[in-house]
């Protein structure tokens, strides 16, 4: 007996296919004996199509889901009772070549007891490429799809039974669907032809594929109804909640509440699994299927379905199960499939041989023999310069929002540049303040380093990264930062060139976006002034580069996550500007003058050129003009890169210049934060290092193309803007900076002594001001070290009760008074008083103090030590050590941060293959093309 | 960020080579497929409008840059600028002391026994006086003169702490013994931590006594240091000298610098604040030659006035030139230089009588070292003519370095003045000599003691460019006075000796006191109260 068909069109705004669907059925060579439409509430032009296609029968239904709807078209079906009938299964999109159900039918007569044939599902518009045909289960349940996406070369060609098909163009025995309850609820797309097949395996039945029946398919399954195709992210999601679902289906009881307890917790490391994959937005997925499983509830009455019609053990499908050296086969065949459209190659000159690895070498040598006075030293000082707490330990723990050691008793967030000064004591975990001496060592290879790695992705040739390597090395805000003593603007030097080479390579790549925003954040961290020339360049390119916009505009999001308390903190203290304080100590400087600012110095200080015309006894004018004429080719040569080809790298460059400069420009007029009587503005260098960050990247670009003439072009540049710098590199070796060896101790020896045993014993140092007034602060233990500082202290406008108390207690020390200062030493818990050495015009108020000190009878004499004039309090109060007390807010504050740096340390962390480097001198005769030009491929 | 562009592109667009076409063109309409001909008039059309367009932008980019030049070196821009936090901290009042140096005092007794401790010669007059507050007066307990706890011990005077008290004292001290002879005075003064002493002599004949008062509750421990005119003097003992609280020690200078013709001493004291005190005496073979008490000539400084420089009898002190070991009654000025570099001084002779002139010359000192110069040294007359005449001067020393000074000058009696003179021409006349030390800046209103002796004089100087009016509201003996001082002069009154004035209107002003008579000549100077009492500005 011939056995009947009935075909089950389902339609949901499937217009674009519908009318070829319809004509591919009415081809057919056997026709269905039955056909039912079923359109689920289509708002297309799908119900018009429908019903000029005449159809026997003709069904609107609700929104339902694919099985529901293939349900309601069976109930308006001719009712059958026989076990041969079969119902064909149709979307809107599945349009069957005409022998397809001849076929289909052909290879399911043959056998009773197969239940289900599946075609070969072929693209709609290249018959030759296989959709999908058929499917099965690893050894741990996930789905494995036999042939997807493969060009047909009849490799696939054998029949025979499979674990499960999809269901697109599935033909089903209609008894058995009846019997099994048709498609699991759960399972709306993706997976429910596998679990069928499954469900109808266990029952007893067999499943088969049929290689010469074709249907072609539009779109995929989780596409079927959506105005758009479901993204990647999306389709990982469906994907994820349909194994998910099926796992919690098939399981054992047992295990069914291991499984249960199991699925957030294995969310959150498979997402650890995606950042290192560099799928971050696949995170989301992860745990919105794990919560819908969870939650959704349809799994209990899926188990029951599989309880009530399962026959057959588990066992009885295992052999068609893929096994794990089958599924990484198959994973291999697929990646050998895309490697076709890799990326294209990177063009640079090698490391060793092109000249990177000679650069660094010779920056070696010049850094050692600037600052040999420092080799051999365990910490230096000066300036800005403090020494690290001596335990990694504690460092850390000053990282958290609590009581910062400066100061008297104040409580709040911590600077991100804490986290950049733990990092840094890390180096040398069994004395971090040696980090400090090796940063100043190495600051100049490092720099070198960075701008040659920086310079390569400007220019493919040799010599233009060379030249930008040596340039940034010497470059004004360096050796003045290094001369002066400022440890977060030489750190901000050498993490600026590394931040350009992520950003840029960070519109085409996770891995860079991401190590983009923790160098981003280190930027910040140092110079918080920066943060807004950072954030508008970062936001310029994300626009300049839509298709990596994703991942250029998060680049500040673990920044922005290390300052939120720090914001928060000022705002609620009305001083928003005091973000942009200079972190680490606070220290005055003379201010540079306009014209310093230009030709790059930070300070008048550092000023090596106006030191040198004194002494010489030249006009003063001089020490700015002959920096500037020597300065002028540099200048000369960067705008000459604005009128010559790779204009459009140049012109950026400028501007990022010009954004340095005004950033420069800007610190010298915002005094923010004091220092003793002085009124402390945040140093000009940072600014002034983008500043010749962009300066260095035009002169770059002009080198770059300038053709033969650019290697006496650099040696010009390069000699005119060394001589220019000479007397700032010739600084530290004379001795003439600011910097020095120093033992490490912020405080006399007996007090350190005294403080490793007595933690919270207090210090007051009465420093002499230069104005006649005195600067009263209270140090606990070995003193105010560098992972102490804190912006919130510096920034301080308000005199609180304290603070008066402190003013009182230190105004009454230094002079002769009657008053009692016993219980106000008692409150700071002071042990020591300290009178630093003066000179200038603060010696008077120095002598004033010193005689009043004296006379105190609640004080004794010490003596003078290295660092003033000592006195010890009679009677001293211990302090109970603080310690660190975490807040429930700072925990919460440490909890969020941990988890954005966690996010952007895996996300940053390299997994792909690597871009194939060739060097410029394999592509010989045509220039070769720039590397950027398809970086929005990825 | 500097954004990379597509150069290869510009490149061929620069070159023209029409057969690449940059990929930036949108993709041509296929109906009109251009002519080899058409691609190359193309392909020199876009370079040229690419070089247009560079030219364009690099004009604008040396535009801006000149711009911004312009406005970063030139223009005046706005800035934000934050209060300091300051507490200006009045220090609550404390008790106010001063130490008189006490009476004059020789090594040995008279009859040249016991040279190794001193004693006492008689006791001195002390004038003191609390203003606004009740003034005790006690002698100090211990000393190494034995003079502890009696009259001829340095008087402490006190006020308790009171807002707008003060006080002031003053001694003074007429030596006539047969190897002392001359009057000294000097102020009580506030005890410090540092004094400089400009003074003394250890030459031969001549013997300096260093006198360090404590009357602090505390011990103090005090170091010296003595230049001399061949630089620093090294000698064992010269730190760690104790000075138990309330204590006098008295040391003589020879003991570490014998034989220093010009000495100056620095006196560093931790722990209790003390009054040092140099005495010299001159004895000129048999003859004494006069006795003086120095005190402290006040902090280095590179502008210092010495006001009320008395001269007397210069025509008697210009007869004993003659006499062997008489040169040093020649006016002169002391100065030495503390720091580590040497000093070029310029040290002026100011006549209060403007008929008269001026002297002024310039000294190089070493650093280290103690430069003595004749005051007249510039002056170009014959020898033996008087050059600087009686009558009263300010010195003004005017140096590149903080140094210290003082000027010593020497008075005597003229033996052929009085008919009646039994004084033959090679006898030594009757003596004395002074040192004068600069004195400080008035701060406000001071009180200023007279100690008794022959025509006690206040000179006042006023440095400031307007007339200044001083008021002496006497608080103890004589009556009021008012003394204009001209803008930039000086000026000199005639006060009621063993009295105590409060000087009113004094802020600014210069001003000492000086005593002259026959063979009788004194000099202290004029000091406010210390500004450790005053407000101070404290950042917390």
């Amino acid at each position: 007996m011939q056995p009947r068909v009935t075909a089950i069109l389902v339609v949901r705004n499937g217009e674009p296919w519908l009318v070829r669907t319809l004509r591919a059925l009415a081809a057919q060579t056997r026709a269905p004996d039955d056909l039912v439409l079923v359109d689920c509430s289509s708002t297309d032009r799908s119900a018009d199509l429908l019903t000029a296609a005449s159809p026997t029968r003709y069904v609107r239904a609700g929104n339902l889901s694919p099985g529901d709807a293939v349900e309601v078209g069976l109930g308006h079906a001719a009712p059958s009772a026989a076990e041969s009938d079969w119902i064909w299964l149709l979307t809107a999109d599945t349009a069957p070549e005409p022998d397809a159900l001849e076929r289909l039918l052909a290879a399911v007569e043959v056998a009773p007891s197969v239940a289900i044939a599946g075609p070969k599902v072929v693209d709609a518009d290249d018959r030759a490429l296989i959709r999908s045909y058929g499917e099965s289960l690893s050894t741990f349940g996930a789905t494995v799809r036999l042939v997807e996406d493969e060009l047909d070369q009849a490799q696939h060609d054998q029949d025979g039974d499979v674990l499960g098909v999809t269901s697109s163009g599935m033909l089903v025995r209609r008894a058995v669907w009846k019997r099994l309850g048709g498609f699991d609820r759960g399972l709306p797309s993706v997976d429910a032809g596998l679990d069928f097949s499954v469900r109808a395996r266990l029952a007893g039945f067999r499943v088969i594929r049929v290689a010469d029946a074709r249907v072609s398919r539009g779109i995929r399954p989780e596409d079927l109804g959506r105005r758009h195709p479901l993204s990647a992210r999306g389709r990982a999601r469906v994907a994820r909640t349909a194994q998910l679902h099926r796992r919690m289906v098939y399981a054992p009881s047992g295990a069914l509440l291991i499984h249960w307890l199991s699925l957030v917790p294995l969310a959150a490391l498979r997402s650890i699994g995606q950042l290192l994959g560099k799928h971050p937005g696949a995170i989301g997925g992860e745990f919105a299927a794990a919560f819908r499983v969870a939650f959704d509830g349809s799994v209990a009455p899926a188990r029951a379905g599989i309880r009530r019609t399962r026959t057959l053990g588990w066992g009885a499908i295992a052999p068609l199960r893929i096994t794990a050296d089958q599924v990484r086969e198959l994973r291999a065949a697929a990646r050998d499939r895309a490697a076709g459209d890799g990326e294209p190659d990177l063009v640079r000159a090698p490391f060793f041989s092109g000249g990177g690895a000679a650069v660094t070498l010779v920056a070696a040598i010049v850094g050692i023999g600037v600052f040999w006075r420092l080799l051999g030293a365990n910490a230096i000082a000066g300036g800005a310069l403090l020494p690290l707490d001596g335990n990694v330990g504690a460092l850390w723990s000053h990282v958290a929002w609590g009581l910062r050691g400066v100061g008297y008793g104040l409580t709040g967030p911590s600077d991100p540049f804490i986290v950049v000064v733990a990092l840094l004591g890390s180096l040398t975990p069994w004395d971090p303040s040696l980090s400090l001496v090796l940063l100043w060592l190495t600051a100049l290879p490092f720099a070198a380093l960075g701008a040659w790695w920086c310079a390569t992705r400007f220019s493919e040739r040799r010599w233009p990264p060379v030249v930008a390597a040596l340039l940034w090395m010497l470059a004004p805000p360096l050796l003045a930062a290094l001369s002066a003593g400022r440890p977060s603007a030489v750190l901000l030097h050498l993490v600026l060139p590394w931040l350009v080479l992520a950003t840029l390579e960070g519109a085409r790549s996770w891995s860079a976006s991401a190590a983009a925003s923790l160098l981003f954040a280190a930027a910040t961290a140092c110079a918080p002034v920066l943060a807004p020339a950072l954030l508008l360049a970062a936001v310029a390119w994300a626009f300049a580069r839509p298709r990596g916009f994703l991942r250029v505009i998060g680049i500040p999001i673990p920044a922005i996550a290390l300052f939120a308390p720090l914001v928060v903190a000022h705002l609620l203290r009305g001083d928003p500007l005091g973000l942009l304080a200079d972190p680490g100590a606070s220290v005055s400087f003379p201010d540079a003058s306009g014209w310093q600012l230009l030709i790059g110095l930070p300070s008048s200080a550092s000023d090596g050129w106006g030191a040198l015309t004194t002494a010489l006894g030249l006009p003063g004018g001089l020490g700015v003009l002959a920096p500037a004429v020597l300065l002028a080719p540099l200048a000369a040569i960067a705008l000459l890169a604005v009128f010559l080809p790779g204009s459009r790298r140049a012109i950026p460059a400028a501007a990022v210049a010009l954004l340095g400069l005004i950033t420069a420009v800007a610190s010298a007029q915002l005094a923010v934060a004091t220092s003793g009587a002085d009124l402390v503005t945040p140093w000009p260098g940072t600014g002034l290092s983008l500043y010749w960050l962009g300066l260095v990247g035009a002169a770059v670009v002009a080198l770059d193309a300038l053709g033969g003439a650019r290697v006496l072009v650099g040696i010009a540049v390069l000699l005119t803007s060394g001589a220019a710098v000479a007397p700032l590199l010739a600084a530290p070796p004379l001795g003439a900076s600011a910097v020095s060896t120093s033992d490490a101790r912020l405080l006399p020896a007996l007090v350190t002594a005294e403080a490793a045993a007595h933690p919270g014993v207090g210090t007051l140092v009465l420093e002499p001001q230069h104005d006649g007034s005195v600067a009263a602060v209270v140090d606990h233990g070995v003193g105010t070290t560098l992972d102490e500082t804190s912006t919130l202290w510096s920034t301080r406008r308000t005199v609180d009760a304290s603070a008066r108390t402190l003013a009182t207690l230190a105004g009454n020390l230094s002079s002769r008074s009657g008053f009692d200062p016993a219980p106000a030493l008692a409150t700071f818990h002071v042990e020591f008083v300290l009178l630093p050495s003066a000179d200038g015009e603060a010696t008077a108020v120095r002598q004033r103090i010193a005689e009043a000190l004296d006379a105190t009878p609640a004080l004794v004499p010490v003596g003078e030590t290295p660092v003033g004039t000592l006195w010890r309090v009679v009677s001293y109060v211990d302090a109970p050590d603080p310690g660190t007390v975490l807040t429930r807010p700072a925990i919460g504050a440490l909890i969020g941060q941990a988890l954005v740096i966690a996010f952007a340390l895996l996300l940053a962390i390299p997994t792909a293959r690597r871009r194939r480097v060739v060097t410029e001198a394999a592509q010989p005769g045509e220039d070769p093309a720039d590397t950027f030009t398809e970086d929005d491929n990825a | 960020m500097p954004e990379p562009d597509d150069h290869a592109a510009e490149e061929s667009a620069v070159t023209a080579e029409p057969a690449v076409e940059p990929a930036a063109e949108p993709a041509a309409e296929p109906a009109a497929q251009p002519t080899v001909e058409t691609a190359v008039r193309t392909g020199r059309a876009r370079s040229a409008a690419l070089v247009g367009l560079r030219v364009v932008a690099g004009t604008v980019g040396i535009a801006v840059s000149v711009a911004v030049i312009a406005a970063v070196g030139l223009l005046p821009l706005p800035s934000h600028r934050i209060a300091v936090p300051t507490v200006t901290v009045t220090p609550d009042p404390t008790d106010q002391v001063r130490v008189c140096p006490g009476a004059l005092l020789r090594l040995g007794d008279e009859s040249g026994q016991n040279a190794n401790t001193a004693s006492s010669l008689g006791a001195p007059s002390v004038v003191g006086v609390g203003i606004g507050a009740d003034l005790t007066r006690q002698p100090i307990g211990l000393s190494d003169a034995d003079t502890g706890g009696g009259p001829s011990a340095p008087d402490q005077l006190a006020i308790p702490a009171a807002a707008g008290a003060t006080l002031a004292g003053a001694q003074s001290q007429v030596a006539d013994a047969s190897d002392y002879t001359g009057f000294a005075a000097a102020s009580c003064t506030e005890p410090s931590g540092s004094i400089w002493l400009v003074g003394g002599s250890t030459a031969v004949g001549r013997s300096t006594l260093l006198s360090l008062t404590n009357p602090s509750p505390v011990d103090a421990t005090v170091a010296l240091t003595i230049l001399s005119p061949s630089g620093p003097v090294t000698a064992p003992g010269m730190s760690g000298i104790v000075v138990k609280a309330g204590a006098q020690r008295v040391i003589p200078l020879a003991g570490y610098a014998p034989d220093v013709a010009a000495p100056v001493v620095h006196v560093v004291s931790r722990g209790g604040q003390v009054v040092a005190t140099l005495q010299q005496s001159i004895v000129r073979g048999l003859d004494a030659g006069g006795v003086d008490l120095v005190g402290p000539a006040g902090d280095p400084a590179t502008h210092l006035v010495i006001p009320g420089v008395r001269v007397f009898d210069a025509l008697g002190v210009n007869k004993t030139l003659a006499l062997s070991d008489w040169d040093d009654v020649v006016a002169a000025v002391r100065v030495a230089v503390p720091g580590s570099r040497a000093a070029k001084v310029q040290v002026s002779l100011v006549p209060q009588d403007v008929t008269l002139h001026g002297l002024s010359f310039e000294m190089d000192v070493s650093s280290g070292q103690v430069s003595e110069v004749g005051l007249d040294s510039a002056a170009q007359t014959d020898s033996g003519a008087v050059t600087i005449p009686d009558g009263m001067y300010s010195v003004v020393i005017d140096a590149d370095r903080p140094v210290v000074a003082g000027v010593r000058v020497s008075t005597a009696v003229d033996p052929t003045a009085g008919a009646t003179s039994t004084v033959s021409d090679t006898a030594a006349p009757p003596s004395d000599f002074a040192w004068f030390g600069p004195s400080p800046v008035l701060s406000g209103d001071t009180a200023v003691a007279i100690a008794a002796g022959p025509t006690p004089m206040l000179s006042v100087m006023n440095p400031s460019t307007t007339t200044a009016t001083l008021t002496l509201d006497a608080q103890r003996g004589g009556t009021s006075l008012t003394l204009v001082v001209p803008a930039g002069a000086s000026a000199s009154i005639a006060v009621q000796p063993d009295a105590v004035y409060l000087l009113k209107n004094a802020k600014g002003l210069i001003a000492a006191v000086s005593y002259a008579g026959d063979a009788q000549l004194a000099h202290y100077s004029v000091t406010s109260a210390g500004p450790v009492s005053g407000p101070i500005v404290v950042r917390p």
